[in-house]
């Protein structure tokens, strides 16, 4: 009954319409549209069609190149770069395997590695310094026999004797160690080293467990040393002050050891002594000479840190700062170098330099300092 | 040929007709106005029959015509012979409606009942009881119109409302035939069920 009543409804409904649609525009809407037409076509030409179908292909390619010289700057910065990686051979061989090549670098060569190249050493001392340019990078990797040191982004030393791994030390970054015949890998940070005893094997805190931690001002207090007889012997001689026999007694040091990292460590306590002489000089001419001969070292980090605060200028801080972005003063020399812009009245850069501080050391030994001046600062703007 | 095209052209001769609208488009190519105002006149009524019944109200009728011969007027140099202008006429009249259609459905806060504004006193009706009734009837179609899909709403029109064929209706749309009717039978369950839910009430 429903069905019928709405099937009656639609039929007089299609009815209707038909009846009232029938007529269409009245002759004056369709004159209106007609003028409105004309008036809107005048100026407007007929599409012709294309008259120049080769322009098509022509036209395409032109704009295929300029899209390409656009972006072809995005596309190389975007490009996996290679993991550049440079290496100091201090001593012994190391075999360089990659792009189908293999060489071999010896005693005193600088060497830079492409992309995706190895590194396999079986005895000797090799300083890398492996820049990471982005995430897809692969490891760079450091084969000792079955020993393994991968990393991504660091710089670090590997000391390998009948194709083990006896020493690592790392002095920026990060450094995935695998042994054989170990099942989960080490990981050491910068000031950290490993040092595969005699017998077993075992990671130890830096060398200098005085250091202070990461982004500290270092103590004065005088440096821990390797153990050994020459090396308390030296501690004593500089406890002392007595410069002179400390000179000859690293000197022996130098000679001695077998690690650089010992070798620089010996010279930083000679400048240290000097510094307790008050021979500004004579320190700053033993921390350029660690800085230089051992560059790859904690030790050198040190010594350009402390050059840095013996000089007290803004061109040492910085260039600590140029040296070790991620190092573990940066902190304090980026505080030092924005006290000193503040000193030298160079206000917009030295509230650049304490902000910069703030986002990068959110939580650095300065802040509270860092943000007094930037209070101070702004009182001194209004 | 479509009926609304047949009955544009007059009852003349179709080959007459034919080779007239052909020397109306070249002179049209060629920049003549009177020419295409000519095409306008001759094509113009039969069009706005079909559009009004396309889509319910004149206002949207003027729009969709205005558009429908600017952009034709543009295109009249791809126009070939073989064709009946009229038909080829039709074919852009139908995607520009289509168009608008689906336009105006994107935009459907902005439709109401009251857009209804078909001119009932051209059509013959015997009582104003009559003529009021008639409006209602046609406002609740176009209401249940307004709420389908714009092919499907076409077809229907063109099929139930013009006396379209299926395939008259499948070669201007470029669709087949049993497309275009799976197309108007949806289109007419719907109305019909709409419209018994309305008798309920």
């Amino acid at each position: 009954m429903k069905r019928e009543e709405g099937t009656q409804r639609y039929d007089a409904a299609i009815d209707a319409v038909r009846r009232e649609t029938e007529a269409g525009l009245g002759d004056a809407e369709l004159r209106a549209v007609r003028d409105s037409v004309v008036r809107r076509m005048r100026g407007r030409r007929v599409s012709r069609g294309w008259r120049w179908p080769w322009l098509v292909p022509l036209l395409t390619a032109a704009a295929a190149a300029v899209v390409m010289l656009l972006l072809w700057p995005r596309v190389l910065e975007r490009a996996p770069e290679p993991a550049p990686v440079r290496l100091v051979v201090r001593s012994g061989e190391v075999k360089i395997a990659g792009a189908g090549e293999s060489a071999a670098a010896r005693e005193g060569a600088r060497v830079e590695l492409p992309a995706g190249a190895r590194a396999h050493l079986d005895a000797g001392e090799v300083a890398f310094m492996v820049t990471r340019h982005s995430r897809e990078t692969e490891p760079f990797r450091v084969q000792v026999g079955r020993d393994e040191v991968l990393v991504y982004e660091a710089q670090f030393a590997v000391f390998a004797e009948e194709a083990r791994v006896e020493r690592v030390t790392v002095t920026v970054g990060v450094v995935e160690l695998k042994l054989e015949g170990e099942s989960s890998s080490r990981t050491l940070r910068a000031g950290e080293a490993f040092e595969r005893p005699a017998e077993s094997v075992a990671v130890e805190r830096s060398p200098d467990p005085a250091r202070p931690p990461r982004r500290q001002q270092p103590s004065a207090n005088p440096r821990a040393v390797p153990a050994g007889a020459s090396w308390d012997a030296a501690m004593t001689s500089l406890r002392a002050e007595r410069c002179d026999a400390l000179r000859a007694q690293v000197a022996d040091l130098v000679k001695s050891s077998k690690f650089a990292e010992d070798k620089a460590q010996a010279l930083l306590l000679d400048a240290e002594c000097a510094v307790r002489k008050s021979d500004k000089q004579g320190a700053v001419e033993l921390y350029e000479k660690v800085a230089r001969e051992y560059p790859w070292t904690a030790s050198a980090e040190t010594a350009v840190f402390e050059m840095a605060t013996l000089q007290g200028d803004i061109t040492s801080a910085e260039a600590y700062l140029q040296r070790y972005p991620q190092g573990r003063f940066a902190d304090a020399a980026t505080f030092r170098r924005c006290e000193l812009l503040l000193r030298s009245s160079a206000g917009a850069e030295a509230r650049a330099c304490l902000e910069g501080y703030r986002r990068d050391f959110p939580s650095g030994m300065k802040i509270e300092a860092v943000a007094d001046y930037l209070r101070r600062l702004s009182e001194a703007t209004r | 040929m479509d009926p609304g095209v047949a009955r544009s052209v007059g009852a003349g001769d179709p080959s007459e007709e034919a080779a007239s609208d052909w020397a109306l488009v070249s002179r049209s190519v060629e920049g003549d106005e009177r020419a295409f105002t000519e095409l306008y006149e001759r094509h113009a009524p039969a069009l706005s029959r079909r559009l009004l019944r396309m889509l319910g109200r004149p206002d949207e009728v003027s729009d969709v015509m205005q558009v429908t011969f600017l952009e034709l007027h543009r295109a009249l140099e791809r126009y070939e012979a073989d064709r009946p202008f009229g038909a080829w006429l039709h074919g852009f009249a139908y995607f520009v409606a289509a168009r608008h259609l689906k336009a105006k459905r994107r935009r459907w806060w902005l439709r109401s009942g009251s857009d209804l504004e078909l001119d009932g006193a051209r059509a013959p009706t015997s009582s104003p009881e009559d003529q009021a009734g008639q409006r209602a009837a046609v406002r609740a179609v176009y209401a249940i119109l307004d709420t389908l899909p714009a092919k499907k709403r076409l077809a229907f029109t063109m099929h139930v409302f013009e006396g379209m064929t299926l395939t008259e209706i499948g070669e201007l749309t470029g669709d087949s035939p049993q497309t275009v009717r799976a197309r108007v039978e949806s289109a007419r369950e719907k109305i019909q069920k709409r419209m018994g839910s309305g008798a309920k009430s």
